[in-house]
């Protein structure tokens, strides 16, 4: 009996432990392969790190109308962290392209899911896109 | 009771018989020794009766103590008994004493791998942003509008 309990503790540790060392969970990493997946209008790299509800609202449609509005900044270089707030689930970062960047406003579920995605122009930095 | 009673009369009739004012003896042989051989079977079965009432006496008190011996043994088992199942629920309580304790020491370290794991959550996200991230944002003006899906 206590045999069985203390291997399944160390199993939940081990899991743990695991879990805590996972490579690909951080937010920045999973907001850069989203914004990733959007450059390159790719939905299912888009959509990879989405929860249920967020993965309903994606279609082709806008993943292209937002692909659109970054190659209009020119090539894609990468995230740099701006704001983060862990106890809500917020994220800021800093989109970087050749002619300007984009604020990245991320919002993750307590399972390390995406719940929000949203990309918000810096002014001065490019053209004003339309709105849409 | 019966017995008593019947034991009673007779040994009440043999001793009457015995203190009746005896005819006045004849002087003859054959007399005397029919009178002394009625006076002897009387006082024999005189002291029959009184043999026999003392035996059942002594059946009865033998019965009691019997009775009491058999009450005084099952109550003996029921205090054994009762002992027994004492010592059952004293083993049962620290049985589920000792579980108590291991269920406590299992959500110790639930909770302490817990902590160890939003320890790690934390520093992570740390890590992830810059240290004067919030003292010190980008002094960079956003837009009205946003792009995207979900709510902030």
């Amino acid at each position: 009996m206590r045999r069985t309990v203390r291997a399944g503790l160390a199993a939940l540790a081990v899991a743990l432990a695991a879990s805590g060392c996972g490579a690909k969970s951080d937010p920045q990493s999973l907001a850069d392969d989203t914004t990733q997946g959007i450059y390159n209008a790719d939905l299912a790299r888009t959509t990879a790190h989405f929860d249920d509800a967020l993965k309903s609202q994606v279609t082709r449609a806008s993943i292209g109308d937002l692909a659109d509005k970054m190659h209009a900044l020119g090539t894609y270089h990468g995230l740099k962290a701006v704001q983060s707030e862990p106890d809500k689930g917020r994220y800021d970062y800093d989109a970087a392209f050749d002619k300007g960047t984009m604020r990245i406003q991320l919002r993750l579920d307590p399972n390390q899911k995406i719940g929000a995605y949203r990309v918000v122009p810096v002014v001065g930095s490019a053209p004003q896109p339309s709105t849409s | 009771m019966i017995n008593r009673r019947l034991a009673c009369l007779t040994l009440a009739a043999a001793l009457g018989t015995t203190a009746l004012p005896a005819a006045p003896a004849l002087a003859d042989g054959a007399a005397s020794t029919r009178n002394i051989i009625l006076g002897g079977a009387a006082a024999a079965a005189g002291t029959l009766l009184i043999i026999n009432h003392n035996k059942k006496v002594h059946e009865k008190y033998a019965e009691y103590d019997r009775r009491q011996a058999a009450t005084q043994a099952a109550a003996n088992n029921a205090e054994a008994a009762y002992q027994s199942e004492r010592q059952a629920y004293a083993h049962e309580a620290a049985l589920v004493s000792s579980y108590q304790h291991e269920v406590s020491l299992q959500h110790q370290e639930v909770l302490r791998l817990r902590h160890e794991l939003a320890m790690r959550n934390s520093a992570q996200h740390v890590a992830a942003a810059p240290a004067n991230a919030r003292t010190n944002p980008a002094p960079q003006q956003l837009a009205n509008v946003s792009y995207g899906w979900g709510a902030l």
